[in-house]
């Protein structure tokens, strides 16, 4: 920059330059036009002192020949004679004589302007005729009263050359006549020659000249002449003479030349110092303080602390504004990267550390253990019930208690450890001042008890449990993703466990590892179509025709070969897949069996519900979004509950049910007897089917035992309106028994193994006489 | 003590002169030229041309001295410095008292045509003008001059 502003000062110096050049030439030139104007004026002042001096003394003349005695006697007789003689001794006057005047003609006039006596200069040589400037003796008759007593006097051109006139009065005081002298003023103008110091050339009108001087000629060789004329007017503004002047302008050119030279040395030397001090000034007021400035924004480039620095500039009054500018920029941009900054590394709800906080605190526990053999408890947790205070009471009552469980968790903990929200109801502790497994311990039970203390958010008394995992640096790890995952490990257990906390040991992570591995596989298998439905028919004992097929969801698995529900389901509804899973079962379902009813095969289908499914209301509306969209009545569709989910009275599962009883779909109770399930609940609840636990069935041949239990329990359902199901019929015995103590139905390798879509199609086009056809059933909305 | 010198430098008649000049009256401030002298007319150029003209018997005296009369004077002028003005040098200029005699000299702010007259006037000159602007109006006025 300094480089730039200086070569433009420079360049702007030698513009200076440039223009001193050029104003030196302007200057030449108007020297010039203003010596010829000094010329002029002194030519004009000069020869008109001459011609006035050349009248003056011809006056004189005048007057001493008019004062002769005896002239003016001789005027007064009129003797013309005598008058010449004394007019031509005139000529021999001095100041004729010696050239002062160069007098040609004299005439003695009367009162009228009539000639009396004449003379002149002519000597015999060359004549002269005519009296000079005819219309100065008009001028002179012309005058009257006192005037007549004056001198009158006139330049005028006379033949080819020029006369000066002059008309004295004669008598004195008594004016009795007039003296007419004629003067050639040529030699006297010629003397300008010598006033101005310069060769002249006189020329009367276009005639040759009447004086050149002799230097004229040698000096027209010359170069640098400067040629001038003035012009010299006489009577009536006629001009008489031209004054031809030449001047050799070598000497002053020269001294033109030099003065360039010294004004350019001038200009050059101004200019330098000029240079040297715009840049010495654009230095101290402009550049210093814009590199003061520019050094802040590298510091600043380098490390943000030095964000909000003031900069102290001194220079113009622009770059002092410019530098408060900065400041106050400077000082906005650190308040806003501090707050950048705060919400990079704070959860912006809980206050907290955020993730990224946490994983550098984490790193620097982990060097430090490595280093310097300071151990350290990592605790991850995870909010019990939290998805349902979501979704039950709203988003808002789930950020308060998170906000509340952030304070609980800070208050159980000490300053020097880290609590930081790594997301959603997730949370994460470190402990770098703990060595004892007893102290994590305790302060984890600590961390459960505060947890667990009911709040009281908006009016709603929320309660809110948490799982928490431990694990420990260096025992379990020394790797942060290490320590991490093992204490998801851990708190994985804690929560299956419902045991608040647990240390993590190596034995819970082979099995874990296998969940979280099939969890990523089954989300892979969602996304792949590695899932796929098999059905199994379910027949009415009484008709032998096909009730509902049961839809049975298989998992493909490339390495694990085919998987069933049992290997993989708890884990579906330990993850949030549950509802896509459902989803997905559901229109996969529907969508078959609207392609049956299509080829007039009408039967039902069932489909297993799992507890997750029943914590919502969104089972309700998957189904009826599933049923609308292939146009199915809900009747045809029947949900099966596994015994356990009935053993709730969370009031969101008998909500749920009672929605789906009204939206018009059947529900079944599966494993019926096998579990815990409530005799008392069996009749509030909306069900309308039980399926008898394969347990009891395959007994009931050979076991008395089993086969009162199923009667037993096939009265029970009866007698409270309810259809029941015999699950696991292998054999056709088993089938007659059922027959006999009046099952309704029943489902099993008997009848028909679980089998693929096509396979089930196959098997309906096989046994045509077991499906109801054509039976047109009007959807309820 | 001035005055007795007067009376004593020279002949009786200059002496008398001197004495009547000194008891006219006149409108005479001390070391200035009067504007008037009493008794005396005052005429400008055309007033001494017109004079001359009208008089031929009108004498015009120059009352400078000699030197300057020779640089320059009215054409038809009399020199008589008034250094050297008595009755005597008047009467060889101006023959007759009764004539018409018109004194100047440089100009408004000279005495000597002044200091003439009064003598003039003792002399018994009974018509005296005095053209008190002098040579300076006359040549002021482009009017001619003799050198001499």
């Amino acid at each position: 920059m300094r480089a730039s502003v200086g070569l433009i000062v420079l360049l702007m110096g030698l513009l200076g330059v440039l223009l001193a050049v050029t104003t030196g030439n302007v200057y030449q030139r108007f020297v010039l036009e203003n010596q010829r104007a000094i010329f002029e004026d002194l030519a004009d002042i000069k020869i008109n002192l001459i011609l006035s001096d050349t009248i003056n003394k011809t006056s004189d003349l005048g007057m001493s020949i008019q004062a002769n005695v005896e002239l003016r006697k001789s005027f007064r007789r009129r003797d013309t004679e005598q008058v010449n003689a004394h007019l031509q001794d005139q000529f021999h006057q001095f100041i004729v004589s010696s050239s002062l005047l160069k007098l040609q003609q004299v005439y003695v006039l009367d009162g009228d302007f009539v000639v009396v006596g004449y003379a002149d200069d002519s000597d015999g040589h060359h004549s002269i005729s005519g009296m000079p400037c005819p219309d100065l003796i008009e001028q002179a008759r012309g005058r009257e009263g006192y005037g007549r007593m004056k001198i009158l006097s006139g330049l005028c051109k006379s033949g080819q050359s020029a006369r000066v006139a002059v008309i004295v009065p004669l008598g004195g005081l008594r004016v009795e006549g007039y003296l007419l002298l004629g003067i050639d003023p040529t030699p006297n103008l010629a003397h300008v020659e010598e006033e101005m110091g310069m060769p002249l050339k006189l020329v009367v009108g276009d005639e040759s000249p009447a004086y050149i001087s002799e230097e004229w000629s040698s000096l027209s060789e010359k170069d640098n002449l400067f040629y001038w004329k003035y012009v010299l007017t006489g009577m009536g503004s006629q001009p008489v003479y031209d004054f031809h002047f030449v001047a050799d302008m070598a000497p002053l050119y020269s001294k033109l030349g030099e003065m360039r030279e010294i004004i350019l040395f001038i200009a050059i030397l101004s200019t330098l110092i000029v240079v040297l001090a715009a840049v010495l000034m654009m230095q101290k007021t402009v550049l210093d303080p814009v590199f003061q400035l520019t050094r802040q924004l590298r510091r600043v480039k380098k490390d943000k602390k030095y964000l909000g620095e003031k900069v102290q500039v001194r220079g113009s009054l622009e770059m002092i504004e410019l530098s408060e500018r900065f400041n106050d920029m400077s000082s906005e941009l650190h308040v806003m990267y501090k707050t950048l900054e705060r919400m990079a590394y704070t959860d912006m709800l809980t206050r907290l550390p955020n993730r990224a906080v946490f994983y550098d605190r984490l790193g620097q526990a982990v060097h430090m253990a490595q280093r310097q053999r300071i151990p350290f408890f990592l605790m991850m947790m995870d909010l019990d019930r939290f998805k349902w205070v979501n979704d039950n009471l709203g988003h808002h009552i789930g950020d308060k208690l998170l906000k509340e469980i952030a304070m609980r968790l800070r208050r159980c903990m000490r300053k020097s450890d880290t609590v930081a929200r790594l997301g959603g109801d997730e949370f994460a502790t470190l402990l770098p001042g703990i060595c004892e497994y007893d102290d994590a311990l305790h302060l984890a039970r600590k961390v459960v008890e505060s947890v667990s203390q009911p709040i009281i958010i908006d009016g709603h008394d929320v309660t809110c449990g948490v799982s928490i995992g431990i694990v420990h640096c260096p025992d379990h790890g020394v790797d942060g993703d290490q320590l991490v995952q093992r204490a998801d490990v851990a708190m994985y257990h804690a929560k299956k466990k419902r045991q608040g906390f647990m240390v993590y040991e190596a034995a819970l992570d082979e099995h874990s590892l296998n969940h979280l591995d099939l969890e990523k596989e089954l989300n892979a298998a969602i996304k792949g179509g590695d899932l796929e439905i098999h059905y199994q028919p379910k027949i009415d004992l009484s008709s032998g025709k096909v009730i509902d097929i049961e839809a049975l969801i298989r998992w493909r698995h490339p390495e694990r070969g085919d998987l069933l529900p049992d290997q993989f389901m708890p884990l579906i509804e330990q993850s949030n897949l549950i509802h896509r899973v459902t989803q997905w079962v559901c229109d996969t379902v529907v969508r078959d069996c609207a392609l049956w009813h299509e080829r007039d095969f009408m039967v039902g289908v069932s489909i297993n519900l799992s507890r997750r499914n029943l914590d919502d209301m969104k089972i309700v509306e998957l189904a009826r979004s599933s049923l609308w969209s292939q146009g199915i009545d809900p009747g045809w569709l029947c949900l099966e509950l596994a015994d356990s989910i009935l053993t709730s009275d969370s009031v969101k599962t008998l909500q749920t049910l009672k929605g789906l009883h009204e939206l018009g779909v059947r529900l079944s109770v599966d494993d019926f007897g096998g579990g815990h399930f409530s005799l008392a609940s069996l009749g509030s609840l909306p069900l309308e089917e039980v399926k008898i636990d394969q347990v009891f069935i395959q007994k009931i041949q050979y076991e008395h035992n089993a086969l009162v239990m199923v009667r037993s329990m096939i009265d029970l359902a009866h007698n409270i309106g309810m259809k029941v199901v015999a699950k696991g019929v292998e054999l056709s015995l088993t089938r007659d028994i059922l027959v006999d103590i009046g099952c309704d139905s029943a489902q099993g390798f008997y009848f028909c193994r679980p089998c693929c879509m096509e396979e089930m199609t196959a098997w309906l086009e096989d046994n045509q006489s077991m499906v109801s056809s054509s039976v047109v059933k009007v959807l309820p909305y | 003590m001035y005055l007795e010198k007067i009376m004593l430098s020279d002949g009786r008649m200059r002496n008398c002169a001197i004495m009547m000049a000194l008891l006219f009256p006149m409108a005479v401030f001390p070391g200035n030229v009067p504007e008037y002298i009493s008794g005396v007319s005052v005429v400008d150029s055309e007033g001494l041309i017109d004079l001359v003209v009208a008089h031929d018997d009108a004498v015009v005296i120059d009352a400078r001295l000699q030197s300057d009369y020779i640089r320059g004077h009215i054409d038809g002028a009399v020199n008589v410095p008034n250094t050297e003005t008595d009755c005597n040098t008047l009467s060889k200029a101006a023959p007759g008292s009764s004539s018409p005699i018109v004194f100047y000299c440089n100009g408004a702010n000279c005495m000597r045509s002044a200091e003439s007259i009064k003598i003039a006037r003792a002399c018994g000159y009974g018509r005296v003008y005095w053209f008190r602007g002098g040579f300076e109006e006359w040549l002021a006025k482009g009017y001619p001059y003799l050198k001499k």
